[in-house]
């Protein structure tokens, strides 16, 4: 059974715009427009190969969800790369080092290209 | 026994110490009544010097304390600018936000119809039209609406509107924008219940009346929180007044102050899509018109909007 | 207020103290900025032009930096055309000025210092005041001042000093 991808992204359209380009890849695909309910499933056992993170959300950020991952070893090792359209990586004292960063808008083109590294 | 000189210049020495200390114990009634005249004149010299002294340590003082209040004053201006750029920041972090999200949605999906028409076949394409043109057609909208808020606030900040009066009914454009907004209202499931039964005429520019009732009804959906609202408009004797109201979640006091303001942050910018301007604008359109618009509101118990304008 | 005659060199000369109606009476307090009309006027009256380059200023008996404004304008007004003049200061109802009046003073005695000539102080009984003189004539830097007993010997005195 190939792993799935994971994408948390709060914008609706935006959400599915990602789902539907990389389905259309073969890839399978779990999305999330909540970080917390991404942070349950992976608690419960689920463990996609990437993630991909948008980081401006409500409730929980890209940042605060990165903090809860760190914090536990069984998912800790997931890499992530980050999706934002923010010039500046580190927000309310939290930081990103050496995570891979997808600047929207971007391309289906660069999005396999980012993602194809992880699989 | 000491010398009448001596005494002299000990008494003088010694109010010469004194008025080096900041006090002098001469009187006029001492100066007066001194039989030596030279005496009474050195005297009055002391007094004077002493007078003069504690004079320039006054004004020394008031300048001290001018000083003081220019660098508390500077101080308050710097943390005012500083508050402002901030706000700018934070605005334009929210205007990058919003305006490269639909981008990228656009992106992907022109790039998916791209990659359908050169590799697959044309089942799948037409499938996939049909699938993201509703997406697509909705990004276009939000840009749109972005961009024009956007030069808007540009027009505003750097020249003023331009308003372009001409007889215009408000109860016609409430009805309207009501309508415009039907599928948003079905689509929150909200009950509009409107109060315009009768024409509310005056000289106002029609399109932008029309935006302040966009901004107002937008508002009042995007933060009512599913419960009814209300708009009426009313004819008074030399004014129209318009009010819209929401039973949502309302405005903390600490912003109510300030939501009429460019980069007023209202409510946290995660929440709600759009750049927070419509108020600001929607102020801006009416202080113009020579009216006046008013907020009333407490944290979940609603807000409600008026607009007064002049006829 | 008084009118007083006086020979000198066989001219007779009107003497006003002030305007013959007095059209507010002064009181023995401070004025400042929120002082009428009227009230201001009166206060420059205090100054007038009793002679040929010859003025009488009757100070007032309490004086501020406001008062001291009105006087010194009027007497730069009376004497705009004149090179050279002379005054009688009618001090036997002042009261000492205070450190920031005196700083008033000297301030706007340095604008027309060059072209007074002599300065004839009556102090009456007034000892404190004769003092004063003396001793804060100099800190002004009037350079020609008297100390009389009488309006008439200062008026005397101060034709003299522009006859010379």
């Amino acid at each position: 059974m190939t792993r799935p991808l994971m994408v948390i992204e709060d914008d609706d359209d935006l959400r599915e715009a990602l789902a539907a380009s990389l389905a259309m890849e073969g890839f399978e695909v779990s999305a999330f427009g909540d970080a917390r309910e991404a942070l349950r499933e992976l608690e419960c056992g689920l463990r996609p190969f990437l993630i991909l993170l948008d980081l401006m959300m409500p409730n929980m950020s890209g940042w605060e969800f990165r903090e809860a991952q760190e914090a536990d070893p069984a998912i800790a090792p997931i890499p992530v790369v980050v999706i934002t359209a923010a010039h500046t990586l580190g927000s309310d004292g939290h930081s990103l080092t050496g995570i891979e960063v997808l600047r929207k808008p971007f391309s289906v083109e660069a999005l396999l290209e980012v993602v194809g590294r992880y699989r | 026994m000491p010398s009448t000189a001596e005494t002299a210049t000990d008494r003088i020495l010694s109010h010469l110490s004194e008025i080096g200390a900041g006090r002098c114990t001469i009187t006029e009634e001492a100066i007066v009544r001194e039989r030596d005249p030279n005496m009474s004149q050195i005297l009055l010299g002391l007094l004077v010097l002493h007078e003069d002294l504690a004079y320039a340590r006054k004004l020394r003082d008031e300048a001290e304390a001018a000083r003081l209040v220019t660098a508390n004053e500077r101080e308050r201006l710097l943390e005012e600018l500083e508050k402002a750029l901030a706000a700018r920041d934070q605005f334009l972090a929210l205007a990058s936000h919003e305006l490269r999200t639909p981008l990228s949605t656009m992106t992907l999906l022109v790039d998916n119809f791209v990659e359908a028409v050169t590799v697959t076949e044309s089942g799948k394409l037409a499938a996939l039209i049909t699938q993201h043109l509703p997406i697509l057609k909705r990004q276009v909208e939000r840009l749109g609406t972005l961009v024009l808020e956007m030069l808007d606030v540009s027009q505003i900040t750097s020249g003023g509107l331009d308003l372009v009066p001409a007889p215009v009914d408000l109860t016609a454009i409430v009805r309207e924008v009501v309508e415009r907004f039907g599928l948003e209202i079905e689509r929150r499931q909200v009950t509009v219940k409107m109060h315009a039964d009768f024409p509310v005429v005056g000289m106002w520019d029609g399109a932008r009346l029309d935006q302040v009732v966009t901004n107002l009804l937008s508002n009042a959906l995007k933060f009512g929180a599913g419960r009814p609202v209300e708009i009426s408009v009313r004819a008074e004797a030399d004014r129209a007044v318009l009010i819209v109201r929401d039973c949502g979640i309302g405005i903390a006091p600490q912003i109510r102050s300030k939501i009429f303001g460019p980069f007023s942050g209202a409510v946290s910018t995660r929440h709600h899509a759009g750049l927070g301007l419509g108020l600001w604008i929607a102020h801006q359109i009416v202080r113009a018109s020579g009216g006046s618009i008013t907020a009333d509101s407490r944290p979940d118990e609603g807000s409600t909007f008026t607009v007064e304008l002049p006829r | 207020m008084l009118r007083t005659r006086l020979r000198h060199s066989g001219v007779v000369l009107a003497f006003n103290c002030a305007k013959d109606v007095d059209r507010v009476q002064l009181a023995n307090r401070p004025y400042g900025p929120d002082a009428t009309q009227e009230e201001r006027d009166a206060i420059a009256d205090r100054v007038s032009v009793i002679g040929e380059r010859l003025l009488l200023m009757h100070e007032l008996t309490v004086q501020t930096p406001f008062s001291v404004s009105l006087i010194f304008d009027r007497l730069e007004a009376l004497t705009k055309d004149w090179d050279r003049f002379a005054y009688v200061l009618d001090l036997t109802n002042a009261t000492r000025p205070d450190a920031e009046v005196r700083a008033a003073i000297k301030s706007r005695i340095a604008r027309i210092n060059e072209r007074v000539v002599f300065v004839a102080a009556v102090v009456g009984d007034n000892r404190l005041m004769r003092a004063m003189v003396r001793l804060v004539g100099y800190g002004l830097g009037i350079r020609n001042i008297r100390v009389c007993r009488s309006r008439e010997e200062a008026i005397s005195e101060a034709r003299g000093a522009l006859n010379c």
